[in-house]
């Protein structure tokens, strides 16, 4: 029993460990929730005034206005990305060295690590759609939540297998890893955060943007999120198809990111560079 | 990769065969896309086989992973069997001669791990050897445009091993104060770091607590309690307890247990007062306390103390020696490995201790034992206030004077001091008659002893050789 209920107990110390120093930054704290309050407000705005522009392109998401696509976009965005760098504070040189000295094992510190920052997203989540419910008109009636909920989890689950391989790259390269900074830049450009992938074939002819964009596990989570808002179900095939190519590629991405991650780990202890900076 | 496969296989349109229309476009497409399938499927099993495979196992050899699959817990892949056995000629540690015992199952210790508490000693090293890979340093000669492309296009030459730990054998006892000296660079914090399971020994046999520490490194962690040479792992803006708070959750200890156990380290320590400062408040000495508390929370049988008094002040120092030596070694019987380059320390602290110098175990004793090893001849000083040459002659004379050397006080001019190299502690007392009979006036006689330093010079500088005390 006692073995089931330690890496939850251990999971708990770290998310206390980082409220507690989060939240004794008190002014900070303060003005990163306002924060997310005033750029809730701005994504809404951007969508509203880029509305009739975009509402050819996300017409088959449903009866969802622009505003609100954007601000589906903007949330799942701070998810997808705190997944993926989360791994990377694992990195951090003497914190994994320090850790490794407990019974912790790795993957409840990889989690630990990163509990706060989802419940830090979580509440920036209830701020998004707060801000679109009352001021941008989101319908969450509409909303299909067991889907939103399950491709949240797969993209997240895919998020981390790049995280992790990235995280074993920064203990070797220490400072860079060029798998956050290719996929950060493209996603942004790309994936769908601000206007859909269909659109990039208004500026890219060949259509090979598009095309790119579908390599992507961003792009993949975005299309379903939005699809899921606009109240479409697990087994609606404009859902099922993209779930089971994202499904795959998170197994694939996590069981990589994973053997890289130990591979990586021990040729740092080989080379005694775990506490290198 | 998986993603982009099928989005291939399944057309970008999203459109389904059926959906195409023309049978004849249907045939087409059908027959295109199990072609690529087929294609790719070779493909991916070609580079899988071919390349990966080889590429990953070359890797692991190299650096010595798949022997260490069991260690490293369960892989993803479950390297398991058949890699294990790849990598078995590369890891042949030899069967340690003088070990007591080695814990077979770690199932054995668990709970308190008392069954083999009488047989084993709590640190055993035998023949561990640890190597680094470092860049070659280039010589002038080999400076220049082709050197330079030679080195990092070809790569030839480039990196060269480092040998940081050379066969390093020895036994520490329960309740010890083990000291490990040696100069900047010797080993001493890559033999804790290996020992602490953070760095991978390349060959020999390491057991803690009777844990060999490749097989069992999860258990060998939970015998040591370990403050490595910087404050590593600590949160500036938590207080002292919620710190140790933090790392006792970690460590699995109940929460009911977990604040007592927090408190009483702290008052092990002396940090009561300061519990509730925020840790970056701390000074150097402090912090070297909350080290050490930190490492005692789980109640490890073994201590592993790298340089634990570096940078505290003299009066710090002392008290942080004083309660490892009374309360933790004394009261407590914890055994503690504790490297330092302060002889004087290890002098003061050590039961026995082992001189390291480039990676390798130069000499092994007691300090007092190592120092004799160093003492090349008897050497009595006596300051006088007189040294002419008759004197000095018939000091010669004296039985059992070897040689005599007279040197002026600058300080202190009509002071003299004579070096008298003598054969055995016999001749003191008539060398003491001599100086009174010549007339000469005697200030001070006494035997010169040597200290641990010179010790530690003599074997680092002049002497290579392993030497033990085994007194």
């Amino acid at each position: 029993m006692r073995s089931v209920v330690l890496p939850f107990y251990q999971m708990y110390a770290f998310f206390r460990r980082d409220a507690v120093n989060t939240s004794s930054y008190k002014l900070n704290f303060v003005f990163s929730l306002a924060g997310m309050f005033t750029w809730a407000i701005t994504t809404g705005i951007l969508g509203k005034l880029t509305g009739p522009a975009l509402q050819p392109y996300i017409i088959q998401y449903g009866a969802q206005n622009a505003a609100t696509f954007m601000l589906l976009g903007m949330m799942i965005n701070q998810f997808l990305q705190v997944s993926q760098q989360a791994p990377l504070w694992i990195a951090n040189p003497g914190q994994l060295e320090r850790i490794i000295l407990t019974p912790c094992p790795i993957p409840v510190f990889v989690l630990g690590t990163m509990a706060w920052e989802y419940f830090w997203h979580l509440l920036s989540l209830v701020i998004f759609i707060g801000t679109g419910v009352f001021l941008f008109g989101m319908r969450l009636v509409t909303v299909n939540w067991g889907t939103f909920a399950v491709v949240l989890i797969m993209g997240i689950l895919a998020m981390w297998g790049l995280g992790i391989i990235s995280a074993a790259i920064q203990l070797v390269t220490k400072r860079w890893d060029p798998l956050t900074w290719i996929l950060t830049s493209f996603s942004f450009m790309i994936s769908g955060v601000f206007y859909p992938p269909s659109a990039l074939n208004q500026v890219d002819g060949s259509g090979a943007l598009y095309s790119f964009a579908w390599f992507l596990p961003h792009t993949y989570v975005y299309h379903m999120v939005r699809l899921a808002f606009g109240g479409y179900h697990l087994t609606d095939p404009e859902i099922l198809t993209p779930l089971l190519k994202l499904s795959c590629l998170s197994v694939g991405l996590f069981a990589a990111g994973w053997f890289v991650f130990r591979l990586c780990l021990k040729r740092c202890q080989l080379e005694g560079s775990l506490g290198w900076v | 990769m998986g993603g982009a496969f099928l989005s291939i296989s399944c057309g970008q349109s999203g459109k389904v065969p059926w959906q195409l229309g023309n049978p004849r476009r249907f045939i087409d497409w059908n027959f295109r896309s199990v072609g690529l399938i087929v294609l790719g499927r070779v493909f991916l099993l070609t580079v899988i086989h071919d390349g990966l495979v080889p590429w990953l196992l070359k890797i692991s050899r190299m650096h010595g992973i798949l022997g260490l699959s069991a260690a490293a817990g369960r892989s993803v892949w479950q390297t398991g069997t058949m890699l294990t056995r790849a990598h078995e000629p590369l890891i042949t540690p030899a069967e340690p001669p003088t070990l007591a015992c080695a814990r077979l199952d770690p199932a054995v210790g668990k709970g308190g791990g008392s069954l083999l508490a009488e047989t084993h000693c709590p640190i055993e090293l035998s023949r561990l050897t640890k190597t680094f890979t470092v860049k070659k340093q280039l010589q002038e000669k080999e400076l220049g445009l082709v050197n330079l492309v030679k080195r990092t296009v070809l790569r030839k030459r480039t990196k060269e091993k480092l040998t940081a730990l050379n066969e390093v054998s020895f036994k520490v006892e329960k309740g010890e104060i083990f000291g490990l000296l040696g100069p900047n660079g010797a080993g001493k914090t890559t033999l804790v770091k290996t020992l602490c399971t953070l760095l991978w020994p390349n060959s020999g046999t390491a057991l803690i607590n009777g844990y060999d520490i490749r097989k069992y490194p999860k258990e060998t962690r939970r015998s040591l309690g370990t403050v490595l040479d910087i404050h590593m792992g600590w949160y500036g803006r938590l207080s002292c307890r919620q710190n140790l708070l933090f790392y006792g959750q970690l460590f699995g200890l109940r929460a009911g247990d977990l604040n007592s156990k927090a408190k009483e380290v702290m008052e092990l320590v002396g940090l009561s007062e300061k519990a509730d400062e925020w840790q970056q408040k701390l000074s150097t000495g402090m912090k070297r306390k909350l080290d050490l508390a930190r490492a005692l929370l789980p109640d490890p049988p073994i201590l592993l103390l790298d340089e634990p008094t570096l940078g505290l002040d003299v009066k710090s120092a002392r008290d942080f020696r004083g309660m490892v030596r009374d309360r933790l070694c004394g009261e407590m019987g914890k055994t503690v490995l504790w490297t330092t380059h302060n002889m004087e320390e290890a002098n003061k602290i050590c039961d026995r201790v082992a001189i390291l110098h480039k990676g390798r175990l130069l000499a092994l004793g007691k300090p007092d034992g190592i120092k004799q090893m160093a003492k090349t001849a008897n050497v009595v000083v006596a300051e006088v206030d007189r040294a002419d040459k008759s004197m000095v002659q018939a000091m010669e004379d004296t039985p059992g004077v070897r040689a005599v050397s007279s040197t002026e006080s600058k300080v202190w001019p009509g002071l003299y001091t004579l070096r008298i190299e003598i054969e055995d502690r016999n001749a003191v007392s008539a060398i003491s008659a001599a100086i009174v009979s010549s007339g000469a006036s005697l200030y001070s006689l006494t035997m010169e002893e040597v200290s641990l330093e010179d010790a530690l010079i003599w074997m680092t500088e002049g002497n290579q050789g392993m030497k033990e005390d085994r007194k």
